[in-house]
């Protein structure tokens, strides 16, 4: 068998996970689609002693709308927000960017909250949902709590939640009428990890713009500059804004990785103020 | 060992498996069903693709115990569907295999893909059917077959290809120009860099650099002991030190991935040029990696006399099932954000704080850990997000 020996616990809701992962301890870990846990398991990189696997709490796999935000359950998969089969609050943006996550078998057992916590920094949601300006719902031992995705992610497979806690959803603000987004992912093979992730969001009603590059080594990296000038209608100027904000915020990537990032990036504005 | 019942093919099945025991091994050992193909084993070639509930999977990183009360519908089960007649034939007529290895898989995905998106053109067959992986025919066949049996159980109407190569959805007009609402200006560390000789061949190296509150003679007399700095290392203790000859030992823990270094090693102080080094050794026993690896800092005073600048290398060479994986930025992203966290642990012990090893609240982890832990990454393809 490829996997080192594990036990196995389902949770039924995430105060079971809760409850579950407080007694573990360290050694738990939470499984839901497996679909990155999986190849790591097989490859004993990852030898958990427990996994606590939440993808029948059936309250993680609902979208929701609470008036302000649409919440987006941890266990609702790729496949899921590809086909539309959930409402979505972002005019099209998170349809477009599951469809382009590895592959259809993958997608349909790949969950937005087990990409998210993974944090592989080539991945598609953490630098979407940083672009769209969502929050992460945790639930752990202390309670509840919620922080901007951006603040989520630490570093590479590294974020911030502390023991015992999981993230129960996505909490995305609704775009509005005026709003556009741009989305480029540049990868060598269909279904890769990225070489660079470009992600715009102009939202003028919200007075909201955001431009964020990811498939970095790290967390993707929000360019502000960049977002005020595309925010003022700057056309001409942003070629050299974003070559100027990448040469500023990433001075020691190779001029190769410089290159990609910036066309990324272009093509990513240009779709959204298209 | 779990109990499991779930359908396969329309016929209950009950039986005792153990959680780590993959579907694909309980279908094909367990229950006979060799339609259903083993290839890569980490969820990129697509062999072992079968149908949960009707949609396709891979089978090999699906615990059987995850498939509680689920329906599986292997090759075998679609025997006798007309679609799946159809994609046989075609197959045949268009020489779309060679040696049959990779071609359950495809005939799953190939018939998901009809069912659902009808006739699409070559492009966009290619497109959809890159999750799956043939190494001897190369795809013409297949995507031949494909775009055959689409068109006829479409009555010959092609839907628009769905790649349109649209990457974002602009409004058509230009954007209103206005002002961002106030937000805070995320904050970037400086980079850093250490110039020094070439690692011996085969050895990487990492170089971090960071600056202590403190004047020189104090932080060396810090960094003179051993147990010091193991403080400061989240993840890291020392077990042994008797003046050179040091042990101790090292947790790792890097996303999902954990480990535990024990080893000794020589630790050496050169207290002329303010420069110490550790060589050293250790393995982790649990996953069977072992690494080498030579630690060397120098100090140097900072401008005001106030501060000193630390400047580490470590070169090492990791072997075991670590060492396969590679994806040389994150490790440099990870130490840079250990160093970070091991300066600041540093600058609180030697202003008579608590050391506190931790990193970001994720528990141990270490320096050379570093190293170890972020190597395994060639896996692009297997982290499928």
């Amino acid at each position: 068998m490829k996997p080192a020996k594990f036990e196995y616990h389902a949770a039924g809701s995430p105060a079971d996970a809760v409850a579950l992962l407080s007694r573990l301890g360290e050694g738990g870990k939470i499984i839901a689609g497996g679909q990155s846990m999986g190849p790591m398991m097989n490859l004993r990189v990852a030898r958990p002693e427990a996994v606590v696997d939440i993808a029948g709490a059936t309250e993680l796999c609902a979208v929701t709308d609470d008036g302000d935000d649409v919440l987006i359950g941890a266990c609702v998969t790729h496949g899921q927000i590809e086909d539309g089969d959930v409402p979505d609050p972002s005019r099209g943006m998170l349809p477009h960017v599951a469809g382009g996550i590895a592959y259809r078998a993958v997608r349909n057992r790949g969950t937005i909250g087990g990409s998210v916590v993974h944090a592989d920094p080539a991945a598609d949601w953490v630098t979407t949902l940083i672009a769209l300006g969502a929050r992460i719902d945790i639930v752990g031992p202390d309670g509840s709590r919620s922080v901007q995705a951006e603040d989520f992610m630490l570093g590479a497979y590294t974020v911030s939640l502390v023991e015992g806690e999981l993230v129960t959803a996505m909490r995305l603000p609704c775009l509005s009428e005026e709003a556009s987004w741009g989305y480029t992912k540049l990868n060598r093979k269909v279904g890769e990890f990225a070489d660079a992730i470009g992600a715009v969001v102009i939202d003028p009603a919200r007075r909201f713009c955001r431009v964020v590059l990811g498939g970095l080594d790290g967390t993707p990296c929000l360019l502000h500059e960049t977002a005020q000038a595309v925010a003022k209608g700057e056309r001409e100027a942003l070629p050299e804004q974003i070559r100027a904000e990448i040469e500023r915020r990433l001075p020691e990537a190779a001029p190769g990785k410089k290159q990609i990032y910036g066309v990324a990036l272009n093509r990513a504005v240009n779709a959204a103020i298209g | 060992m779990a109990m499991l019942e779930l359908t396969i093919n329309g016929k209950v099945v009950r039986a005792e498996v153990e959680p780590r025991l993959q579907l694909s091994d309980f279908l094909r050992d367990g229950q006979n069903l060799t339609a259903t193909h083993v290839g890569c084993e980490q969820g990129v070639c697509g062999a072992c693709t079968v149908l949960i509930d009707g949609k396709p999977a891979r089978s090999c990183i699906s615990y059987a115990v995850q498939n509680q009360g689920r329906e599986i519908t292997t090759l075998e089960g679609l025997n006798g569907d007309p679609l799946m007649q159809d994609l046989q034939q075609a197959f045949t007529g268009q020489h779309a295999l060679q040696c049959g290895y990779c071609t359950p898989g495809m005939l799953i995905s190939a018939h998901d893909l009809i069912s659902r998106k009808g006739a699409l053109d070559e492009a966009a067959i290619r497109h959809e059917m890159s999750g799956n992986l043939c190494r001897c025919t190369g795809y013409m066949g297949i995507v031949a077959a494909i775009r055959e049996v689409g068109l006829k159980h479409s009555n010959g109407q092609q839907m628009a290809p769905n790649i349109s190569g649209n990457t974002g959805f602009g409004l058509g007009r230009e954007v209103p120009a206005f002002d961002l609402a106030a937000e805070a200006e995320v904050h970037t560390a400086a980079a850093v860099s250490l110039a020094s000789g070439p690692p011996e061949p085969g050895w990487a190296r990492l170089e971090q650099a960071f600056s202590v509150g403190q004047d020189m003679e104090a932080v060396w007399q810090y960094f003179s002991d051993p147990a010091n700095i193991a403080g400061c290392f989240p993840g890291a203790r020392l077990t042994a030190f008797d003046g050179q000859d040091i042990a101790g030992s090292m947790d790792v823990k890097f996303g999902p991935i954990t480990a535990s270094f024990s080893g000794s090693g020589r630790f050496d102080l050169d207290a002329a040029r303010r420069r110490g080094v550790l060589q050293g050794s250790g393995a982790d026993k649990r996953g069977g990696s072992r690494v080498k690896a030579n630690v060397s800092f120098l100090l140097v005073p900072g401008d005001d006399g106030l501060r000193t600048d630390v400047k580490v290398t470590v070169d090492y060479l990791l072997s075991g099932p670590l060492a396969q994986f590679g994806r040389a930025g994150l490790v440099r992203e990870f130490a840079s954000r250990l160093s970070r966290q091991f300066a600041d642990n540093l600058n609180r012990a030697m202003t008579g704080g608590d050391a506190g090893a931790d990193m970001d609240g994720a528990g141990g982890i270490s320096i050379i850990s570093t190293t170890l832990s972020i190597i395994w990454a060639g896996i692009r393809s297997l982290f499928s997000r």
